[in-house]
């Protein structure tokens, strides 16, 4: 540490060498200052690799569309039931999302029902393997939210829609992809593209 | 040397330096836990993925590409953990509520909250994992009527707990174990749609980021106890 800090001291991990209140002054902004002194500017971080559960049990909720929907006889089976389980739903469904279902989704209601199976499997396997995550998260999150919508806005106790909008807003925000996926390698060539 | 500027704090990195781990076990915590600082860079969100290291004779910041050896050492903002700590807290909290004044989605109108409770194990007792069919039938089904104000009390208090951050590491394991309860009583798989699962993802989550030492109360017990397991 010794070494990599003698040149310059305006470096993040150096600013210990630096006298504790020219240190001070330069970072006013995080709660953490106020404790300690001297040091980088930063709140309190852990280890990236405790999203990857969480990272992985999503992807096995969204996986579950498999069980369901694989194969030519349940994909078929699908198609025909996914109109008569929206509009069962329907009247049930979050006020300004009614009109969207009636008039958007309802009238081509195969192609959304292909549309969202093959976009869970997606997601699925890539929070799997950890490819493309943000872009995933973000798929992700636009099929709950429409999940969520659909069951009528239910924070609590009926569906677990909004766990998993949780659960895919916080692999979002800390691109869970890096650690244990193939978005290590992703950007370790591209790392500012936002979509991993 | 203690490195005061280390983001996870000095007596972690000192206590590293002091032990030099010779277990591979060892070596294998220190590598996950924590890092030479030299790797090491608190980043925030939008900053992932750019490690500057210093190399000798820098002047000031120096951007090196991401390598095989710094990868492992990313670290998160604890912030991104409050969200599914306040969120499962305040799923405990409205279910303790709802329990208590037996509102909840288990209750029919005009049941009190043991009968309910009874009537939903009863419901689950032929699905439930075969290991834990004798617990329900011994333990949770003939005391019903203690069980459930404890469950609903429970319920409320680690909710009102995860919502402010006390003692979080705690009482999100007890939500785990808890959550794993339901779900071997009801027997779906854990893996599936099942609400549980999700819940006992967050839950885990909490627990392995302490996410109440970040706007929470833990954020001042910590710093006093820091050891202390559990926040």
């Amino acid at each position: 540490m010794g070494s990599g800090c003698r040149a310059g001291a305006a470096v993040a991990e150096c600013r210990h060498m630096v006298a504790p209140a020219q240190a001070a002054v330069a970072d006013v902004g995080s709660h953490t200052e106020a404790a300690t002194p001297a040091g980088p500017a930063t709140p309190a971080t852990v280890p990236a690799w405790i999203v990857v559960p969480l990272r992985l049990y999503l992807s096995t909720a969204f996986l579950d569309a498999l069980t369901n929907k694989a194969g030519p006889r349940r994909w078929s089976a699908w198609l025909h039931f996914m109109p008569h389980f929206v509009a069962r739903l329907a009247p049930d469904a979050a006020r300004w999302y009614q009109p969207v279902l009636a008039h958007i989704v309802l009238p081509h209601a195969t192609l959304f029902a292909a549309l969202v199976s093959i976009g869970e499997v997606a997601v699925g396997l890539a929070l799997l393997f950890g490819a493309v995550t943000r872009l995933a998260a973000a798929g992700g999150i636009m099929l709950t939210a429409n999940y969520f919508l659909l069951n009528g806005l239910t924070i609590v106790d009926v569906s677990n829609d909004f766990a998993i909008l949780v659960g895919l807003i916080v692999v979002f925000l800390s691109r869970a992809g890096r650690t244990l996926g193939v978005d290590a390698w992703l950007a370790r060539r591209w790392p500012r593209v936002p979509l991993w | 040397m203690n490195c005061r500027g280390a983001p996870f704090g000095a007596s972690a990195y000192s206590k590293k330096v002091q032990s030099a781990a010779t277990s591979s076990l060892g070596r294998v915590r220190d590598r996950l836990l924590f890092d030479p600082p030299q790797r090491t860079i608190a980043v925030f969100g939008h900053r992932q993925g750019i490690l500057p290291t210093v190399s000798e004779g820098a002047t000031g910041p120096v951007y090196v590409r991401p390598d095989a050896m710094s990868e492992p050492s990313r670290r998160l903002s604890r912030r991104i953990f409050v969200l599914p700590r306040v969120y499962v807290g305040v799923v405990f909290a409205v279910a303790g509520m709802g329990q208590l004044r037996a509102s909840a989605v288990w209750t029919d109108p005009g049941q009190s909250w043991p009968a309910a409770l009874h009537e939903q194990l009863a419901q689950w007792l032929p699905h439930a994992a075969s290991w834990y069919s004798p617990i329900l039938t011994q333990w949770l089904m003939p005391h019903a009527d203690s069980v459930a104000p404890l469950v609903a009390w429970l319920n409320l208090l680690m909710g009102v707990a995860l919502v402010l951050g006390v003692a979080t590491r705690l009482v999100a394991a007890a939500a785990v174990v808890l959550l794993l309860n339901y779900a071997a009583a009801a027997g779906h798989s854990i893996y599936g749609a099942w609400p549980t699962a999700a819940y006992t993802a967050l839950a885990l989550t909490v627990w392995l980021a302490r996410a109440g030492r970040e706007w929470g109360v833990d954020a001042v017990l910590a710093p006093r106890w820091p050891n202390a397991g559990i926040w």
